[in-house]
């Protein structure tokens, strides 16, 4: 069989081609990087298909690089970046040597990952729900309605959450015509991260659900029919052939989240907290901010920047091993 | 009649009517949950200032009156903004498909060499972010300040979509794209007739993504662009809300007119709704597109 | 499809190469710079039998050749137009007045900006790379200051100055001089706010009348009066809603929330975030909150909380309590006087059976006889109100034509600016110029619109502040509101003033740090405020322990060192003065 284009086979059929065909004998590659070239040039078109998106990272995301040695200097608007001088690790240092910068680290991390792990099963479960049922009316106004928290920003959303949730709002008033006491869930330490996590979760499932459900809907027919014939009942075809089905987008979705992990959402937490939990819910860009430690001062805004991609590659990374010990789908 | 068809099964599904009871008891019930903020805020929007204030949280409006989205609405500035945030909004969704589809199907050949280091060269732009000194920079060397295309080229390519349509490309069967590349397609065929066809959901959703991004942006608004015709819509609405309230613009709070500082509990409400209600009709018209692409013989033995 | 696809491609590279190109190279200067560089030799010299080393400084000039950037060029002709850069809401470049501004002062403005919540941003990012506009809004007490300051970026205004008179007489010596930097010269003008706006209590006289209580005069009097107000409810409002008293808070929620009950902590000896003299040592500054009697001043607070006395939502929500204010429904606030019509009208839009009469008490004694009054940095650095800097893209030309602006904008443009054009925008009525309603202006000639009138203001003279009946932006408050207002407003100013002693901080210890120690303040003060279970001494001690952490005691010397109680007076002494002479100036 011959490849119109010195298109894809493997490697058994590239030798193969390279034997049967009479140029072969006389182009067979020499070298590691030559065979690799040689395999490279029959992927032309594949790399020239990605070569504009590859274009637009590279004006707009990689360029722009260059200032990330901002980080690294006492920036002066003056002298540019590159004229200002060098100051090394001087900014990290200041950052990690603040008192309290600790805590506020964990804070960070900790509600990223509650968010991240609580946050996880409540859009799979809507969205296994919305398949299961008969009407597709009902379905598309469910998952419509579902996705409107989605476009309210945390100013107004949060704001909400703060009338309903503060003294004389509707949670403490019901709680009192049952005669219980107001929890006071804004202003006691132990109860603000989950009131952070519950209220990003009611606001979110509905909008990440739409992922999951492209992805259910991506699903062969024939699977549910053969299970169907075999005899299971609904939970177990959810739970055979759903789940597996969703499993790639659920893992890669987790990793991406991971990156970001130390972005446990900048409005929400402005917007929702005051200063009686401020030793529980600073995180690191509310108090960048409120310090006012990057206005005017741009190297360490940069510096915070960087410190923060730094530790979601890490983590990336060390997602992705573990992944590939358990043999899951992993993002490269 | 088609209303009431299974959406995505044959009804050959084995039903428990207590099981389906509870379902659509628990769907109900998480629906209300997320609407019921919508319902509030525009609840607002329609009200009296002064009654709305003294309210917490409300279900119908109090004291019924269109003054907010009249005073939102006022003059061509709105308007206007609507139409360039719509121009930014399909111009940018149609650009960034175009580079995320060509790209996530790059990368989702496995046996493509060099595929991990063009993944990570992707993914490290979700990662990292120069900041905005360095972008601001960057726009205004290509001179693009104060430019549509400021808005629209910067956010061309995300990589979270990227990774995400790679996935879903990556899920096809293999078969199908293996027999069109065996009849002598080209990739850019094979990706334009076999692979985005098959594609719906999730260029739906991608595309979706982009879509409301865009109409949201703000940052890159105030940023980029000072001729205030040329204002994306987030950045008017923020202004009507500030104009509204004018004891809020420092120490001179007198309302150079002898009127009433109006309340802008009502109108930031209107302004919300203002924003949301196009974009988020968008996602309800996309949903059709949430079916099983058609797979024409699907696999050839 | 190949074909598109190579077509597209050609098109997208094509058009981006376009762009590049289209932009304009920023040219380069090199210029030689002056930089002093300290050389430590140690030398060593015998004392009495030790030898003792000693470092000497030796001082060696380099010279060094910086190359920068040209700022972009402007889209009107670069060296002819004044380039203006501000926060501006709804900004219109279309309005009528600009162009008659520009005539005026003979020199073409272009004017540019960004709503005012993301101004500081903007304004940085531009400034940081490269792109100066010629004049900005800036704020000596704001931290970008000291980086434009030390990178070069400002002009120093002297020389102006001697040349616009009017402009420098505008405001006490005293007031320049706080504003001169390390270099002796002055590079802001400023605008000055609190003295004109203290913070007093606004009450319900209706309601107390109703109560048939006297004005309340101390603490446990108002206390009284609030709770009067729960119990008996005189207005009828309905247990509900009804909200005894609910601070201001225009300002934000969270730790700013503390600093609208001014009067309240004063009374104790202890204003919120205030450095004050020491009741020890008159001639040392010490952070009031330290202050044991500060424990007092939150047991109070938390005491109206717990009886529900206070706004519920205070301190846990950012709602703007004015707002509860205007619905009538909360028997008092704290406020500035005289904007009493504006909050009375707004109560009788919300209650039209109500018959709103609203009083105002200076401010309120304190358990030790304290007066508890507005606090108040009696300093232009320590107000950060928006002042305006000149930056070095504008030339000699540029800089002249900005302040000629300014003593323009506070001499003859005074009327264009607070009325607008005759027949468009006011109307002479029986010998008085009363403005248009803004719907009948933006129907007519909404190129009028008085709100941009608003923008084009550079600084508002301090006569566009005083309380005065022949200040435009009071001229419908009655007759007899004024009457009433001006005294409270004369005795405030002049008897129950604290003031804050912090008002130069421009040291590097002080800005690392004052925001943590701020920081620690408003987390003591909240969980008191908001718990009534916490034991109040242990909280202070923890709070007292966590302040070392933000090296407080360097910081406390620091503020000491670079203000003294003395001149603190002196500034404020001559900013009453100032006042005084507005309210009485022909």
């Amino acid at each position: 069989m011959t490849f119109a284009d010195g298109s894809l086979g493997g490697a058994k059929m590239e030798a193969s081609a390279a034997m049967t065909t009479p140029r072969g004998l006389a182009r067979r590659p020499r070298g590691a990087v030559a065979r690799w070239l040689h395999r490279a040039w029959k992927y032309r078109e594949l790399y020239l298909l990605f070569l504009p998106a590859a274009i637009f990272l590279i004006i707009f995301a990689y360029v722009p690089y260059t200032g990330l040695v901002m980080a690294f200097q006492n920036f002066s608007p003056r002298r540019g970046i590159f004229g200002s001088p060098w100051v090394g690790l001087e900014h990290f240092q200041y950052l990690f040597g603040r008192a309290g910068f600790f805590q506020i680290l964990l804070n960070t991390v900790l509600i990223s990952f509650y968010k991240l792990i609580f946050g996880l099963p409540l859009p799979i479960i809507f969205a296994l729900l919305l398949n299961e049922i008969r009407m597709i009316w009902f379905r598309r106004v469910s998952q419509t309605l579902a996705s409107f928290p989605h476009f309210l920003s945390w100013v107004v959303y949060g704001g909400l959450m703060v009338i309903f949730l503060a003294p004389g709002g509707a949670l403490p008033n019901t709680l009192a015509t049952l005669s219980l006491e107001d929890p006071k869930l804004l202003s006691t330490p132990a109860t603000f991260r989950g009131v952070l996590v519950v209220t990003e979760i009611l606001k979110g499932f509905g909008w990440s659900a739409i992922i999951y459900l492209a992805a259910i809907t991506a699903i062969d027919p024939t699977l549910y029919e053969a299970a169907m014939v075999d005899g299971a009942n609904r939970w177990r075809q959810m739970w055979h052939i759903t789940l597996p089905a969703i499993r790639g987008v659920i893992v890669i979705l987790f990793i991406l989240q991971l990156g970001r992990i130390l972005d446990a959402g900048f409005e929400q937490v402005f917007v929702m907290y005051n200063p009686s939990v401020y030793s529980v819910a600073e995180i690191i860009d509310t108090y960048v901010y409120r310090v006012g430690l990057v206005s005017g001062r741009f190297s360490l805004g940069t510096a915070v920047g960087v410190f923060k991609g730094v530790i979601g590659l890490l983590l990336i990374l060390a997602a992705n091993q573990v992944l590939k010990r358990l043999r899951m789908p992993t993002i490269w | 009649m088609r209303l009431f068809q299974r959406s995505t099964h044959p009804a050959l599904r084995g039903h428990n009517p207590i099981a389906d009871a509870l379902i659509y008891l628990v769907l109900t019930l998480l629906t209300i949950v997320s609407v019921a903020p919508i319902i509030h805020v525009f609840s607002v929007s329609l009200s009296n200032p002064n009654e709305a204030a003294q309210m917490g949280l409300m279900l119908w409006p109090k004291g019924f009156t269109p003054d907010s989205y009249l005073f939102v609405f006022k003059g061509p500035a709105v308007l206007r903004a609507y139409g360039v945030t719509a121009f930014i909004t399909v111009v940018g969704t149609a650009l960034n498909l175009l580079l995320t589809t060509t790209s996530a199907y790059v990368l989702s050949r496995s046996d493509l060499p060099g595929r991990g280091a063009l993944t990570v060269f992707v993914v490290i732009t979700m990662l990292f972010s120069a900041g905005i000194i360095p972008g601001y920079m960057l726009i205004r060397n290509l001179g693009l300040l104060d430019s549509v295309w400021a808005m629209i080229l910067p956010g061309a390519v995300s990589a979270f979509n990227v990774i995400l349509m790679r996935n879903f490309f990556q899920e096809l069967p293999d078969s199908i794209i293996e027999s069109a590349r065996i009849d002598g397609a080209s990739e850019m065929r094979i990706l334009a007739q076999v692979v985005l066809p098959l594609s719906g959901p999730a260029i739906a959703t991608v595309g979706l993504f982009y879509a409301v991004a865009h109409w949201n942006e703000l940052f890159r608004g105030i940023f980029y662009i000072t001729d205030p015709t040329k204002w994306p819509l987030q950045v008017l609405l923020r202004q009507v809300v500030v104009m509204a309230d004018l004891t809020e613009l420092g120490m001179s709070n007198r309302d150079m007119y002898g009127q009433l500082s109006v309340n802008q509990l009502t109108i930031r409400a209107a302004t919300v709704m203002a924003a949301a209600i196009p974009i988020a009709a968008l996602y309800p018209f996309l949903q059709r597109f949430f079916v099983k692409g058609i797979v024409l013989g699907a696999e050839k033995g | 499809m190949k074909r598109w696809f190579s077509v597209l491609c050609l098109v997208t590279i094509l058009s981006m190469l376009v762009t590049a190109c289209a932009a304009p190279t920023p040219q380069v200067i090199k210029e030689t710079v002056q930089v002093e560089k300290v050389v430590e030799k140690p030398v060593e010299k015998i004392v009495e039998k030790q030898v003792v080393q000693t470092q000497v400084v030796e001082k060696q000039v380099e010279k060094q050749v910086v190359v920068t950037a040209t700022p972009k060029p402007l889209p009107k002709d670069a060296k002819l137009s004044l380039s203006v850069f501000r926060g501006m809401d709804s900004w219109d470049p279309k309005n009528a007045y600009a162009p008659l501004i520009e005539k005026a002062v003979g020199f073409p403005i272009f004017w540019s900006g960004v709503p005012g919540a993301d101004y500081v941003e903007k304004r940085n990012v531009i400034m940081a790379s490269g792109n100066y506009p010629n004049a900005i809004q800036l704020g000596v007490c704001e931290p970008a200051f000291q980086q434009y300051y030390n990178d070069g970026l400002l002009l120093p205004l002297d020389d102006y100055l001697k040349k616009y008179p009017v402009v420098a007489n505008t405001y006490p010596q005293e007031v320049w001089n706080a504003l001169r930097q390390k270099d002796g010269k002055i590079y802001t003008i400023p605008r000055l706010g609190g003295v004109y706006y203290p913070q007093t209590i606004n009450y319900r006289r209706d309601w107390l009348d109703a109560l048939g209580m006297q004005e309340p005069k101390t603490l446990d009097e108002f206390r009284a009066f609030l709770q009067a107000v729960k119990d008996k409810d005189p207005g009828k409002i309905g247990k509900e809603k009804l909200i005894a008293f609910v601070p201001n808070r225009l300002s934000g929620g969270g730790g700013l929330a503390l600093t609208w009950v001014e009067p309240v902590m004063a009374a104790f000896g202890t204003p919120y975030n205030a450095w004050i003299v020491s009741p020890q040592d008159p001639n040392k500054i010490v952070y009031a909150p330290t202050l044991p009697e500060f424990k007092d001043a939150l047991v109070y607070l938390r005491g109206l909380m717990k009886d529900g006395l206070l706004d519920q939502t205070y301190l846990v929500s950012k709602d703007r309590g004015l707002f509860k204010y205007y619905a009538g429904t909360a028997g008092a606030t704290t406020d500035w006087p005289q904007f009493v019509n504006l909050r009375r009208e707004a109560i009788q839009n919300a209650q039209k059976e109500a018959k709103p009469v609203l009083n105002y008490i200076p401010g309120l004694v304190g358990p030790k006889g304290v007066k508890g009054g507005p606090v108040i940095t009696p300093d232009p650095r320590g107000d950060c109100n928006p002042s305006f800097a000149l930056t070095i893209s504008a030339s000699p030309a540029q800089a002249d034509a900005f302040f000629k602006l300014v003593q323009w904008q506070w001499t003859d443009g005074y009327k264009l600016l607070t009325l607008g054009v005759e027949g468009k925008s006011f109307d002479v009525v029986n010998g008085v110029a009363k403005r248009r309603g803004r719907d009948a202006i933006l129907k007519e000639a909404p190129e009028y619109d008085l709100y941009m009138l608003d923008r084009l203001l550079l600084i508002p003279h301090p006569k566009n502040m005083v309380f005065r009946s022949d200040n435009p932006s009071y001229a419908d408050i009655p007759e007899s509101e004024m009457k009433y207002v001006t005294p409270i407003l004369n005795d405030t100013i002049a008897n129950w003033v604290t003031l804050n002693y912090a008002v130069n901080t421009s040291d590097k210890v002080i800005a690392d740090n004052i925001v943590d120690i701020q920081t620690k303040t408003e987390e003591f003060a909240t969980k008191v405020i908001l718990n009534p279970n916490l034991d109040v001494n242990a909280e202070y001690d923890a709070y007292m322990k966590a302040l070392k952490q933000t090296k407080f005691d360097e910081v406390a010397a620091k503020i000491n060192e670079l203000n003294k109680v003395k001149d603190v007076q002196a500034s404020w002494k001559a900013l009453q003065a100032n006042y005084k002479a507005a309210m009485e100036a022909k």
